[in-house]
């Protein structure tokens, strides 16, 4: 072996400096037909004149190091950490699909084309809402120029925003609705300079003139608060679940099903669930439930995402996925056949891109294929 | 040492290597491996004990964390682009681990090599220098460099897996 090893490389030497004898070049090109393997040996062979290059990487590593390294952070359960297991988790469990169906000669290409059918494609969502008044009154803000409503000019807003003036003559009782359709997203500012940007398929209430000791509106759905400070009148964000209590904040609020999340960026709030209390410091998230206030460190990057234009999947189910999607796109989703509901994914993607290219950004990190027709989305997994 | 750590320090240095070359950053390579070795290490049972099966294993969902990464990269530059991107063919993928696994073959064997030899060919392949400098750098004569690299190259040789062969050609000539 030893000899016959010794005899290749020096046929292949010869090879390559060109000085092969008539003789060598019909056992190089016998041990060239050999084998599959030796013909890729050969390529290999090719890509070999960076060799001193390479060596010089390796000897930057230490894998002593790294294994010690990976224990400690192992042991700490790192948050960042878990990023990279989550994605490395998918990608593995998505290869291992792959690699069992084919091992090696999964056609990526294939795949690809394979994963996406789309009739037509899904504009994102677009600034715009519905401002219902409290006399029942309705007015569409959705184009460029600014429009004036209410006899007193109370409120100002085109189709990217709207500002509410402090109007003395209304009465605080008398709520508005800001009302933002799926595939929408709005800015608010109300009448103490309270900015709130509102989500996708969200219901914000809110007097044209705050009362005289506190500032409250009431949430469904997602919105994320500047709240304007003003110590003498704290400022209340009502939800199915409980309230949120604040002076002067930026927080984000998500309260589309019964569990409520707060992500406090900025300041101080407070939780309150009727007896109970959590008081939030920046960077924690309160998650209020039926019965249930509890209180965690949270990743603004995730939470707020929405927020900074970006979906931002990390560790999130396809079903948590296709809700956001559907909200954004308005979308009804179905699944079809026997989709893996609680595996997990990660990744972003900026918010302002069509529904194609987040499908396609899906079906990469995903075994999941995916289908629009119209306003329908299914997915399915890859075949 | 368990299981584990064998398997880690066995496939470390070229598992790295081969995500360098994809995404040319040594640091994020080691993170990116790291954390394939985490995700697998957690997901054990899925895969075969099988040696070469590993090896396969660890190499495609490295080779797909570094993917994903520039995938990433490119989504936070807001240019994410389908066509712009096209991935390595699975022939190239299977030579690029078997380069890999070459390198780091290669840096073993130099590594067990006597310490004289060793210093020899580290300065004349890892660090580039030509013989009349590692003669100045060592204080030895020319010969002594010629046949102490001749020396190493003959542990490479031996101890190398013949599969790897033609990589050493290229060191060869610079003896």
């Amino acid at each position: 072996m030893e000899e016959n090893s010794g005899h290749i490389s020096q046929l292949l030497q010869k090879f390559l400096f060109g000085q092969l004898t008539e003789v060598e070049k019909v056992k190089f090109e016998e041990w060239l037909q050999a084998s599959d393997q030796n013909r890729r040996l050969l390529e290999s062979f090719r890509k070999a004149k960076n060799i001193e290059q390479d060596l010089a990487i390796v000897k930057q590593l230490d894998a002593n190091k790294a294994w010690e390294k990976l224990n400690t952070k192992n042991n700490k359960t790192n948050h960042k950490w878990f990023i990279g297991i989550a994605a490395s988790l998918l990608l593995l469990a998505s290869f291992f699909y792959l690699w069992q169906s084919s091992y090696w000669k999964t056609d990526d290409d294939a795949v690809r084309n394979l994963a996406l059918n789309l009739g037509q494609d899904v504009e994102p969502a677009q600034s715009g809402a519905i401002l219902q008044l409290s006399n029942g009154e309705k007015v569409v803000f959705n184009d460029k120029t600014s429009k004036t409503y209410d006899k007193n000019k109370t409120f100002v807003g085109n189709a990217s925003e709207l500002i509410v003036k402090n109007d003395r003559s209304e009465h605080v009782s008398h709520l508005n609705a800001l009302i933002v359709p799926r595939a929408s997203y709005y800015k608010i500012i109300l009448s103490d300079g309270t900015k709130v940007w509102v989500n996708a398929q969200s219901k914000l209430k809110f007097p044209a003139q705050f009362s005289e000791n506190e500032r409250r509106v009431s949430l469904e759905g997602e919105a994320y608060f500047e709240v304007a400070h003003d110590a003498k009148k704290p400022f209340f964000v009502d939800s199915k679940a409980g309230e949120i209590k604040v002076l002067g904040t930026h927080f984000n609020v998500f309260a589309y099903h019964d569990d409520i999340r707060t992500t406090l960026v900025e300041g101080k709030v407070e939780v309150r669930q009727k007896d109970k209390k959590l008081e939030l410091s920046p960077g924690e998230f309160a998650s209020l439930s039926k019965d249930n206030v509890i209180k965690g460190n949270a990743d603004i990057q995730q939470d707020l995402a929405w927020h900074n234009n970006e979906f931002y999947f990390k560790k999130e189910t396809i079903v948590n996925i296709a809700h956001q999607l559907s909200r954004w796109y308005d979308l009804e989703v179905k699944f079809r056949g026997n989709v893996q509901l609680s595996k997990e994914y990660s990744g972003s993607i900026q918010r302002d891109v069509k529904l194609s290219q987040v499908l396609e950004m899906l079906s990469y990190v995903s075994d999941l294929r995916f289908e629009v027709h119209g306003k329908e989305l299914i997915i399915e997994n890859k075949s | 040492m368990q299981k584990e750590e064998v398997l880690f320090k066995t496939h470390y240095n070229g598992l790295c290597h081969f995500a360098w070359k994809i995404v040319g950053d040594l640091a994020v390579a080691e993170d990116l491996v790291q954390d394939s070795f985490v995700a697998y290490f957690k997901n054990t049972e899925q895969v075969s004990d099988n040696e070469i099966a590993v090896k396969n294993y660890l190499y495609s969902s490295v080779r797909f964390a570094c993917y994903n990464h520039i995938r990433h990269e490119k989504v936070q530059q807001r240019y994410w682009n389908v066509v712009g991107f096209t991935e390595e063919d699975n022939i190239a993928l299977e030579l690029n681990m078997i380069h890999s696994e070459a390198i780091q073959e290669i840096y073993r064997i130099i590594e067990q090599m006597p310490t004289s030899c060793q210093q020899v060919f580290r300065l004349g392949y890892l660090d580039g220098l030509s013989n009349l400098e590692i003669t100045r750098e060592l204080k030895i004569s020319i010969n002594t460099v010629k046949t102490q690299k001749q020396r190493g190259m003959k542990m490479l040789l031996k101890r190398l897996n013949p599969e790897f062969l033609p990589l050493i050609i290229f060191l060869l000539k610079n003896i």
